[in-house]
């Protein structure tokens, strides 16, 4: 198992390294050249010149792929062109919404699609598990920014039990700031649960289709013991995967959600860093998530070899 | 006493006319039997019989939208109108069950401990501790001591047989008064079958248990069953002691599947001789052929290392003739056949296909290509099944030289299907229109239609009812003699080599063990492993040929 986790160690830094390396060139060849951005059109050669040395962009490409690499590893970010303040600050400020966020809305849709979905499985065809699957169809279909502005109408217009939107901040106390996360995360969770539930059922009905499960019943478990003790660990793989999957889109994907609830997170910083050409930024952003991403499934792997022992050796 | 007198004269499990439909459709018709303490009750029949259903009807296992008709009674219990928590406690304590599968039987993420301690625990009310030690003595029954086999180990980390001792010992646990063994070494080497079935006899004598056999192969039935059931078609056909129903086999459908099982007994006639002429040159010559496979690194820096799957090996075949290879599963025999076919990389050696060499490290020629065909074990998996006869069956004649327009390409897939005993009708057919033995016949029509001089049989006939394969069998021997056709037959069963082949490879660990005249081979073996395979194969017992003629 530990040797399994060290060669899985291994593949990750590789991974980033490739990946840092095409999010710097790719984001280098799109064209718009900062330093004009921030002077506008009028600028003169000589002043144009002056930031573009102040920003460190005369130097060859290779000296800042190294420079902004190397810099990274140490935790300096560089600064960003537009507000000229680290970009390790910016980035830790919106993580700190971003990421409980993400891991809110992921627990709340775990928590929800896994028992729903056990449910569902074990009453296979009854009325109860047509009435489940019909709303999981509806939780794919309704677009969640459409299902957020529902979410904010009812608890915040009507009932003000939360506000509509803004982050209280962490210095306000954890209640007080994960309470105006908490419609946001219900918003982003609703999709994700419907499909997670979904996945959870018809992974469960495949199993319990498998010679094992008969073994097991002809032993003398019933059928909810069976479900428990025998299908569900065989069902997580595909239910890993997914959730893997989501955890990666939560971080990076939740601009809308950003934007309808006025949220300063993550999504909106990149959001606005492309719109200013605020190249740092945005590069520095995106290597973060794909930091997150790989981690993640990193995570997912490890875990995969601890839900299925046959992984634990073909992966030596 | 009277307890003990009783369950000598009361059987332990009767079924009475009993019937099974599923969603409407009637599966099982009027079957009725009984089963006595300490004694094996063989149930006979080819696929499709309801053999299984009758199984999964005891245990009330059967698929959803099942009805059961009529009356099963175990040890005074009436099976069928039990509610579940009284069948759940039934169901691996007094029943036990064994299956076709052990590959899949076993749960892959659970330690064999766990799994048979949880039949343990399940029904004795046994601590953890005293649970493991009925495992471990369990376990031990079975053939599997704690030194080698620690309760530790996953499913698959053992080979096919370890599993099903440990399926068997899962069944065996609480020591049932009934054991239900649907084909349990159908998926076995002959000599693994051979100890699985021992063991079961030894079993029931210990136990005094009652076993139900439930075989397609009559041999095995024959060796252990004291009565025995033949079902076809969801019926009952007939039933009686084992000797009674052997040797005065009463119904035209009981003859006829001993005589199908007796075809593959019957020796080669003398009169056919067709050993070739030594000066000839052979159609196919292997010569010190060496494959191997990586074996993956133990750590990411040690040397890579390599399993020799085929070791040396040499042989010729010549025009026309028959070739077996024997050996049992993980012996290199699959290996060996992708090698044939250019589909494997050869580490040493040659293959010379009528003089052109074939590997899979250079483009093989279509000439070369089209002078071997092959023919594999699973007739439904080897198939497309979105396409239509017509097209499958004409699939290889891309590898003739010239193209062939479509009116021709029509009449050559006629002609194939015509020559295998089917109708040009069935080119429009799809694949899962036919049965098990047609589909067989579909894929030797499709290796037949570019006329090659070579076909590989890879257990060509192994998942065939005894009926089809012996007409499959009597197809093939056909064509050889018609088109001069050779064939390298590759099978587990010595019973099909011994009809159908002329010489005889025995493989063992990569190498050839032994190669010979078939008939030389098979009754007088040189090596202690050919002897011990010849051990190991279930005789059919009680029956002679001359008792049916």
């Amino acid at each position: 198992m530990l040797r399994f986790v060290l060669t899985r160690l291994m593949s990750l830094l590789a991974t980033l390294v490739v990946a840092s390396c095409i999010v710097f060139f790719v984001i280098e060849v799109v064209p718009g050249d900062p330093a004009s951005f921030m002077l506008g059109i009028n600028a003169q050669p000589d002043t144009l010149a002056a930031l573009r040395a102040e920003l460190g962009l005369d130097v060859p490409k290779w000296q800042r792929y190294l420079h902004w690499t190397g810099g990274m590893l140490s935790g300096d970010f560089g600064t960003s062109y537009t507000y000229r303040t680290p970009v390790a600050n910016m980035i830790a400020d919106r993580l700190w919404i971003s990421l409980p966020l993400a891991l809110f809305a992921l627990a709340l849709s775990t928590l929800i699609a896994l028992p729903v979905g056990l449910w569902a499985a074990s009453r296979r065809g009854s009325y109860a598990d047509s009435v489940v699957m019909g709303f999981t169809q509806l939780g794919v279909a309704i677009p969640n920014f459409w299902f957020a502005l529902l979410l904010v109408m009812l608890f915040a217009i009507k009932l003000g039990w939360f506000s509509a939107g803004g982050f209280a901040g962490w210095d306000a106390g954890a209640f007080a700031a994960m309470k105006s996360l908490m419609l946001p995360a219900i918003a982003l969770a609703l999709p994700q649960a419907a499909i997670l539930t979904r996945v959870m059922r018809s992974s469960l009905l495949d199993v319990m289709n498998e010679d094992y499960i008969r073994t097991a019943r002809a032993k003398g478990l019933s059928v909810r013991q069976v479900l428990l003790k025998h299908a569900l660990r065989n069902a997580l793989i595909p239910v890993l995967t997914i959730i893997g999957l989501q955890f990666s889109f939560l971080i990076a994907g939740a601009i809308i959600i950003e934007n309808v609830f006025f949220l300063p997170g993550l999504g909106r910083l990149i959001f606005q860093s492309i719109a200013q050409r605020d190249l740092i930024v945005v590069e520095s952003v995106v290597m973060l998530l794909v930091f997150a991403v790989v981690i993640i499934t990193f995570l997912v792997d490890v875990a995969y070899a601890w839900v299925d022992p046959r992984l634990r050796q073909a992966n030596r | 006493m009277n307890d003990k007198e009783q369950s000598l004269t009361q059987p332990l499990l009767t079924l009475s006319s009993v019937g099974l439909s599923i969603h409407g459709s009637p599966i099982l018709h009027n079957i009725s039997f009984e089963l006595h303490a300490g004694k094996t009750l063989g149930i006979i029949g080819e696929s499709g019989s309801g053999k299984s259903m009758t199984a999964l009807s005891i245990m009330q296992l059967l698929p959803r939208g099942s009805t059961v008709h009529g009356d099963i009674h175990f040890d005074g219990h009436k099976l069928n109108s039990l509610d579940e928590v009284s069948l759940c406690q039934l169901r691996g304590s007094d029943i036990g069950m064994i299956f076709q599968e052990p590959m899949t039987a076993l749960n892959p993420v659970k330690t064999i401990g766990e799994q048979v301690s949880e039949s343990v625990r399940l029904h004795r009310r046994l601590s953890r501790v005293e649970a493991d030690l009925v495992t471990l003595k369990t376990l031990a029954r079975v053939g599997l001591p704690n030194a080698e086999f620690p309760l530790s180990r996953y499913p698959h980390e053992l080979s096919g047989g370890q599993r099903q001792r440990v399926v068997i010992a899962i069944a065996v646990a609480c020591q049932p008064k009934l054991l239900i063994a649907d084909e349990p070494t159908t998926a076995l080497d002959v000599t693994t079958q051979a100890a699985i079935l021992t063991l079961l006899d030894e079993l029931k004598k210990e136990h005094g248990l009652a076993l139900l056999l439930i075989s397609h192969d009559l041999a095995v039935v024959s060796n252990m069953a004291d009565d025995i059931v033949v079902m076809n078609n969801g019926k009952l056909v007939e039933s009686g002691t084992i000797e009674s129903v052997f040797n005065h086999p009463r119904e035209p459908y009981t003859r006829m599947l001993f005589e199908a099982s007796a075809l593959n007994r019957v020796q080669q006639p003398a009169g056919a001789e067709p050993i070739p002429p030594i000066n000839s040159h052979p159609l196919l010559s292997v010569s010190d052929l060496v494959c191997e496979y990586p074996v993956p690194r133990e750590t990411l820096f040690s040397k890579a290392r390599s399993f020799r799957a085929v070791d040396r090996v040499s042989f010729d075949i010549h025009k026309g003739e028959s070739m077996g290879l024997v050996g049992e599963s993980g012996c290199g025999k699959s290996t060996l056949t992708r090698a044939l076919l250019g589909l494997m990389p050869l580490h040493s050696g040659s293959i010379v296909l009528a003089g052109e060499s074939v590997s899979a490290q250079q483009a093989v020629s279509r000439a070369a290509r089209r002078r071997m065909q092959v023919v594999f074990q699973d007739p439904y998996g080897s198939f497309n099944p979105r396409h239509k006869v017509v097209k499958l069956v004409s699939e290889p004649l891309h590898l003739l030289d010239s193209k062939l327009s479509e009116r021709e390409r029509i009449v050559r897939v006629d002609e194939a299907l015509i020559r295998v005993g089917l109708s040009s009708l069935d080119k429009g057919k799809y694949i899962h229109e036919f049965s098990g033995g047609q589909r067989q016949r579909i894929a030797i029509a499709r290796s037949l239609i570019v006329m090659p001089d070579i076909i590989i049989l890879d257990e060509a006939v192994s998942a065939l009812d005894v009926s089809i394969r012996a007409s499959v069998l009597e197809l093939l021997t056909q064509l050889a003699k018609q088109h001069g056709l050779a064939y390298l037959f590759i099978s587990h069963d010595l019973d099909v080599v011994r009809r159908v082949t002329d010489r005889v490879l025995v493989m063992r660990h990569g190498q050839f063990v032994e190669c010979g005249q078939t008939r030389d081979v098979l009754t007088n073996p040189q090596h202690a492993y050919t002897k011990e395979l010849i051990a190991a194969t279930p005789k059919l017992n009680y029956f002679s040929t001359n008792d049916l003629r």
